[in-house]
């Protein structure tokens, strides 16, 4: 085939283009919506941040006696809180142990952040883990929480991984995801909070991931369509679970394979 | 206004790269949403090149999301109606059509990506790199595996039009 023959095939290929059903004033609606969610998190993750500065520095200047001023963390972060941090070290009776109480943690979990869904329970979890075999080696226990609500089933993600299996630093999440943004907390631990499409219909995957001061790093995602029978023709127009919810999740102590 | 103007010719373009007109909607559709929040960001005179790089970056991602389209490898090259006046020429019209279009959807991703970008966009091999983020010498080597690969998809369909080809007649 030469390039002549292709350019006249790509021609004829497109004789029977339908008629087009984009409609652009509904996408640029959509966008302008999913940016204005991103600037009312990011503005409640600044307000908390500036709370927790006075709440600091008041007692330090109107206090009787001096007390040491907890400075106001910074409100973006590029390194990883964890930088150093090892994975702890888990016999395998321990880590059977420390996987049994997650699995039995994860649906209560969820009922917790949503007292309102139905069917809670865990669909299946599973525990890899990263490298050759050794006292400390990385792992990462992945879960999924199955639940119905108004809409219909869904599924939550909860992965709950040690220093060493998300190689992914805090401030380079952000690479092609929809909506997203880094807080910092008082505890120097880090909230990543992105969306990401997902391809047909616009379907989106909404994820919070704690970076805790350890080394563990906990990412909750909730989705636009049921991830245990994706259908492109079944997507509804929010997650399931809000932003709020999957911070619970996310930041919930719990959720860690450490000790 | 932008979006209104370049959506046909993005969706032509989404439909080369996938084989599904509602596939190549919701490719486009994806491709306007990151325009919007990059609007502000990008200069008048490089919009289309934004869109044209959002679009294959949107198509090569949707390559990779587990639960995307299957596309239609059955090898059979369903029949399509005739619409010009001689049936015969509108009959190898329809075939060859169909053939370019079933062939395209064997060719791997980022070839296919370079064929579309080269010869129905007729971009010069600098923008095509930039488009994909590779370099020209990258552009040129996945240029010819492209047309390779799709000769050797027609092949399979339709040995004499490949034949046919090669003599340079077609």
């Amino acid at each position: 085939m030469d390039e002549q023959t292709l350019r006249a095939g790509m021609r004829d290929a497109l004789d029977d283009e339908p008629p087009l059903g984009l409609e652009p004033d509904r996408i640029a609606d959509e966008a302008r919506r999913a940016q204005r969610r991103r600037r009312a998190t990011f503005g409640t993750g600044v307000a908390t941040l500036a709370v927790l500065a006075g709440a600091a520095t008041i007692p330090a200047v109107t206090g009787p006696h001096h007390r040491e001023v907890i400075p106001a963390a910074p409100s973006v972060v590029t390194d990883v809180p964890t930088e150093g941090a090892v994975p702890p070290k888990l016999s395998q009776d321990e880590l059977d142990q420390r996987r049994r109480m997650l699995e039995n943690h994860a649906a209560k979990a969820v009922r917790r952040v949503a007292p309102k869904l139905d069917d809670v329970s865990l669909e299946h979890s599973g525990l890899i883990g990263i490298g050759a075999p050794r006292p400390r080696m990385p792992r990462k226990l992945n879960m999924s929480v199955g639940f119905t609500d108004s809409t219909g089933p869904t599924a939550v993600s909860v992965e709950v991984g040690t220093a060493g299996t998300f190689d992914k630093a805090p401030s380079e999440s952000c690479d092609d995801t929809l909506t997203c943004e880094v807080v910092n907390r008082p505890d120097r631990s880090v909230l990543v909070r992105d969306a990401v499409l997902v391809g047909p219909r616009s379907a989106v995957t909404e994820s919070v991931s704690h970076y805790r001061t350890d080394g563990t790093v906990v990412r909750v995602t909730a989705f636009t369509y049921d991830p245990a029978t994706p259908s492109a023709d079944e997507v509804r127009e929010n997650p399931a679970l809000s932003e709020e919810q999957l911070t619970g999740l996310a930041t919930d102590p719990k959720f860690t394979l450490g000790k | 206004m932008f979006a209104r103007d370049q959506a046909a010719a993005l969706r032509r373009s989404a439909y080369l790269l996938c084989g599904d007109w509602h596939l190549a909607e919701d490719l486009v559709q994806n491709t306007f949403t990151k325009l919007y929040r990059a609007w502000k960001r990008v200069d008048d005179t490089t919009k289309e090149a934004y869109a044209r790089k959002a679009l294959m970056r949107a198509w090569l991602d949707e390559r990779r999301r587990p639960w995307r389209r299957v596309e239609n490898r059955s090898g059979v090259i369903p029949d399509s109606g005739s619409t010009g006046s001689d049936p015969e020429v509108a009959g190898q019209r329809a075939r060859t059509r169909n053939l370019v279009a079933h062939a395209l959807t064997e060719v791997p991703p980022r070839q296919r990506a370079v064929l579309v970008l080269r010869y129905w966009e007729d971009l010069p091999i600098a923008e095509v790199a930039a488009a994909l983020r590779c370099s020209e010498g990258t552009v040129k080597s996945q240029s010819s595996r492209g047309l390779q690969s799709l000769r050797e998809a027609i092949a399979r369909y339709d040995p004499d039009l490949v034949g046919v080809d090669a003599e340079g007649t077609a």
